[in-house]
């Protein structure tokens, strides 16, 4: 009942089936413990590289459209196990924004009823953390989707290569070009830097494996550098997002 | 998890693939398929990719993005370092036969790879004829692996020798004096002296290009004994047109060159210019055994006894040979020069103890003799062509060829105590039947061509192999030009040659690789039955027909199928496979001649189980589970090679 009340609040239309119920309860029980997460060695490690396209870069008011993710295992990115879907939208987002992802009015339409495109794809995504780059804008989009139709967060734990690229790579950021971007390099720096090529920039599913070849390239970094498990390398960004901003 | 992969991460990575060969030729679903089994994996600059210290090869890369390089870290190796480019798989011919790769891969920039395990290469093989036909069909560069592994397991075995089948180029180890065609003897002398050195190539001006050699032996010879005249121009004593080869000639070419010839030295150019020389004493330096010792010591003999001393250190160099990887063509090259030389051997020393009678004749040698495709294992197949006065009656006839068979008789019985058993047909020159005058030679085959009896055609595919071992060669050539002339008109003739050749079909199977057609020895092909013997025939069958002289198989097939407007790709293939069947049945010979030697590989154990069938039974006969994977996969490819050369027969004479 109190889910009920919950749901209200943010206004889902409809109602979680029984079915779909237990489908969350069981991912939900799947989630590790951070402290769990943080021992398991790099080569064994599993991790999802996920990318999102919304309606706009609002996150509080924006839509979730689609969602593209790939699994990266050791230093492998297993192109089999991958995953997307377009979510589907009552409200159709400005052509401007169709423009930059080229998902269609009438695809965003006919896209996945949103209660099962989120199940599918957090179980999809397991016990594995999730990676992005510039993480939090796909984190919050994920997380307001979910909270929005399944009435809950998972609390998946996030990495952030935009925080660990710097973090493992020498990048001269004391210069100029640096300063001029705030934020730190782009994904587009990096991409360019490995030579990996993305088939169709601003494509969920397309910039997921790009980002996914990266997160690879910086494994193999950090295996090199001696790091030894999956919570070295999240340490590793978070203290450097901490030390940016300050 | 009944998720499907992403469709825009599979279309990526197929449209990545479809870039390259073989991928642009193989089917959507295929592609897709293969890559939801991709992984991409990135190497730093200058990491090593796989090397041969990691064993068996797991996965198949794919090159997607940067430069690897292939090198072979193995100390006899002289190969230059391969450069892979993007879309190049590595290293496929170690995935398919199982086994560690033989260069050392590393990343030249960064690098991705896509990779494919086992399981996915195999799906792969069996999902797309494209992707096979690449990985296996071409045939020559699968020959070339075989090839650099049986040298890789040789080179491991001996660390840091040289192999026969090294190119010239890394036994040069100085560039070689030179002097001017008008330099005085007495300089010369004086230089060789002062640098200690046991010859010099005598150029034109400042020129590179070689008009003479002098050696040591020379200064006893040409200069000492004769009391010349030391002033005169090096020129004069020198031996003029000394032969060269080129620097990229194997070392086993050279030695058999000094063998054959008697030289002590050839020199080694490139483009025509003088780049070194090769003594025999270099080639000595890594061969206990030399070619040269050989030929020497068939010189020497003086009786059987000795003759089959000889005969035993051919077969021993010959299996030294095959593990080298010295390529078949070569190796039967020189187990028949070698053994020509003991049959010339014997014949002189036979007309010692029972001159032939004082007419024209000449030795013939037949069948695989006569072909020059003699393995280790060979028995006699001769006969003897004379000439008698054009007046000769024929008791005169008679009264020669007991001359002749007297003196035959002699040779065959040297020739079985030097190791060569008596022919079990009979097929030898002291037998009656087979010591002929040239017009009893043309009716005999004449006879056969007309009523071609079962009898009729085996004899024929030994006899039309004939070839001059010794005495007049003359007499051999008239019946060959006559034989060649004739045997295009005789259709029926060769419509039953055709047939006969078509009655053994390489025992290929649709599901399993090969056919399990033999039933005292199962789970064994006779290579010499089902993979030599088509080309063999097909080879004669062509030749016979396009009035081609050849004898040796892959002479024939070159000549013969030029004439018939076959491609020589197509031909090549054909020669290609029937050299590999001659290696395995080399390498097998080799392994039932050695099996107390268990290293010598795969074969062995599953020898030793039919360790009580007799050799000359097994000799021909290899176990097909017992090949390797790369091995049995070449076999495959060249039996297949023989049923369309097969077809072609068929085709051709309406068989």
């Amino acid at each position: 009942m109190a889910m009920e009340w919950l749901r209200h609040l943010f206004g889902n239309p409809v109602p979680l089936s029984g079915l779909q119920c237990s489908r969350l309860r069981a991912i939900e029980s799947n989630i590790p413990a951070p402290s769990e997460l943080s021992g398991i060695g790099l080569a064994q490690a599993r991790w999802v590289v996920a990318d999102v396209e919304a309606s706009g870069l609002n996150v509080w008011n924006d839509q979730l459209i689609a969602i593209g993710a790939v699994v990266v295992a050791g230093t492998r990115v297993h192109l089999g196990e991958s995953h997307e879907v377009v979510l589907r939208q009552t409200k159709i987002s400005s052509q401007d924004n169709i423009l930059i992802h080229r998902i269609s009015g009438r695809d965003q339409q006919s896209g996945v009823d949103a209660v099962e495109a989120l199940l599918a794809f957090l179980e999809f995504a397991g016990n594995s953390p999730l990676v992005g780059y510039h993480a939090s804008f796909d984190q919050i989009m994920l997380e307001r989707a979910c909270k929005k139709y399944l009435g809950t967060t998972i609390g998946t734990t996030w990495l952030d290569l935009a925080a660990l690229a710097p973090a493992l790579v020498d990048t001269e950021q004391g210069s100029a070009k640096t300063q001029a971007f705030g934020h730190g390099y782009p994904l587009d720096w990096w991409l360019q830097r490995y030579r990996i090529e993305v088939s169709a920039r601003h494509n969920a599913a397309a910039d997921a494996l790009g980002t996914a070849q990266l997160l690879g390239v910086l494994l193999s970094i950090a295996e090199k550098q001696g790091f030894a498990n999956v919570g070295a390398v999240l340490e590793s960004a978070k203290d450097y997002a901490w030390l940016r901003r300050r | 998890m009944a998720v499907q992969p992403s469709p825009t991460i599979l279309a990526a990575t197929v449209a990545e693939l479809r870039g390259h060969a073989p991928f642009n030729q193989m089917a959507d679903h295929v592609l897709s398929r293969l890559a939801t089994k991709l992984t991409l994996r990135y190497y730093a600059e200058g990491s090593v990719i796989k090397s041969p210290d990691d064993g068996v090869v797991s996965t198949l890369s794919i090159l997607q993005r940067g430069h690897v390089l292939g090198v072979n870290h193995s100390p006899s190796s002289s190969e230059r370092p391969l450069t892979l480019v993007e879309g190049e798989m590595f290293p496929i011919g170690a995935m398919i036969s199982r086994r560690a790769t033989v260069l050392t891969f590393s990343a030249a920039t960064d690098v991705f790879c896509y990779e494919l395990s086992e399981s996915g290469f195999a799906e792969l093989m069996e999902a797309s004829p494209e992707f096979r036909n690449f990985a296996t069909t071409r045939l020559a560069h699968l020959l070339d692996l075989s090839r650099q592994h049986i040298q890789s397991t040789f080179s491991r075995n001996v660390s840091g020798a040289q192999t026969m089948a090294s190119p010239l180029r890394s036994l040069i180890k100085r560039s070689p004096v030179t002097v001017n065609v008008a330099t005085p003897i007495s300089q010369v002398l004086a230089m060789m002296q002062a640098l200690k050195i046991g010859s010099v190539i005598v150029v034109e001006d400042s020129s590179t290009i070689p008009r003479g050699i002098f050696t040591e032996r020379d200064v006893l010879a040409r200069v000492a004994l004769p009391q010349a005249d030391q002033s005169a121009a090096i020129a004069n004593v020198m031996t003029a047109d000394p032969v060269a080869l080129p620097t990229t000639a194997t070392v086993f070419e050279a030695a058999k060159l000094m063998a054959d010839r008697r030289f002590r030295h050839v020199l080694v150019t490139e483009d025509g210019r003088l780049v070194g020389i090769v003594s025999e004493r270099d080639l000595f330096q890594m061969q206990r055994l030399s070619l040269g010792e050989i030929a020497k010591s068939i010189d020497r003999c003086a009786d059987g006894m000795s003759l089959a001393k000889v005969a035993d250190d051919v077969r021993q160099m010959a299996l030294a040979l095959v593990g080298q990887g010295v390529a078949a063509e070569q190796l039967t090259q020189f187990v028949t020069t070698m053994n020509d030389a003991i049959a010339e051997k014997a014949i002189e020393l036979a007309a010692i103890e029972s001159p032939p009678p004082n007419v024209e004749w000449c030795w013939i040698g037949l069948g695989s003799e006569g072909r020059m495709e003699q393995t280790l294992v060979t028995d006699q197949d001769n006969a003897i062509i004379f000439a008698p006065a054009v007046s000769a009656g024929p008791m005169d006839i008679e009264a020669l060829r007991v001359g002749f068979l007297a003196f035959a008789t002699v040779v065959n019985r040297l020739l079985d105590q030097a190791g060569f058993p008596f022919c079990r047909g009979d097929i030898m020159a002291k037998n009656p039947r087979w010591c002929l005058t040239q017009s009893e030679w043309r009716n005999l085959f004449e006879a056969w061509m007309r009523s071609p009896s079962s009898l009729a055609l085996l004899n024929a595919a030994i006899f039309f192999d004939f070839r001059a071992l010794h005495g007049k060669s003359e007499l051999v050539t008239d019946l060959r030009d006559w034989l060649r002339s004739v045997a295009p008109t005789q259709k029926l003739f060769l419509h039953q040659m055709a047939a006969n050749a078509l009655q053994v079909r390489p025992p290929l199977g649709l599901i399993r690789d090969f056919v399990d057609a033999d039933d005292v020895y199962p789970g064994t092909i006779d290579l010499k039955k089902f993979g030599t013997r088509p080309f063999i025939d097909a080879a004669r069958l062509f030749a016979l027909a396009n009035q081609v002289s050849a004898t040796n198989t892959a002479d024939r097939l070159r000549q013969a199928m030029r004439k018939m407007r076959v491609g020589d790709d197509e031909i090549s293939a054909y020669i290609d496979s029937f050299h590999f069947v001659q290696l395995l049945r080399l390498r097998n010979n080799q392994r039932t001649t050695d099996m107390d030697h268990a290293d010598r590989g795969d074969f062995v154990a599953a020898q030793a189980e039919l360790d009580n069938q007799s050799n000359a039974q097994m000799a021909n006969r290899i176990r097909t589970d017992a090949l390797n994977d790369l091995d049995r996969r070449i076999l495959k490819e060249a039996l297949r090679q023989a049923r369309k050369l097969q077809a072609r027969v068929e085709m051709d004479f309406q068989a």
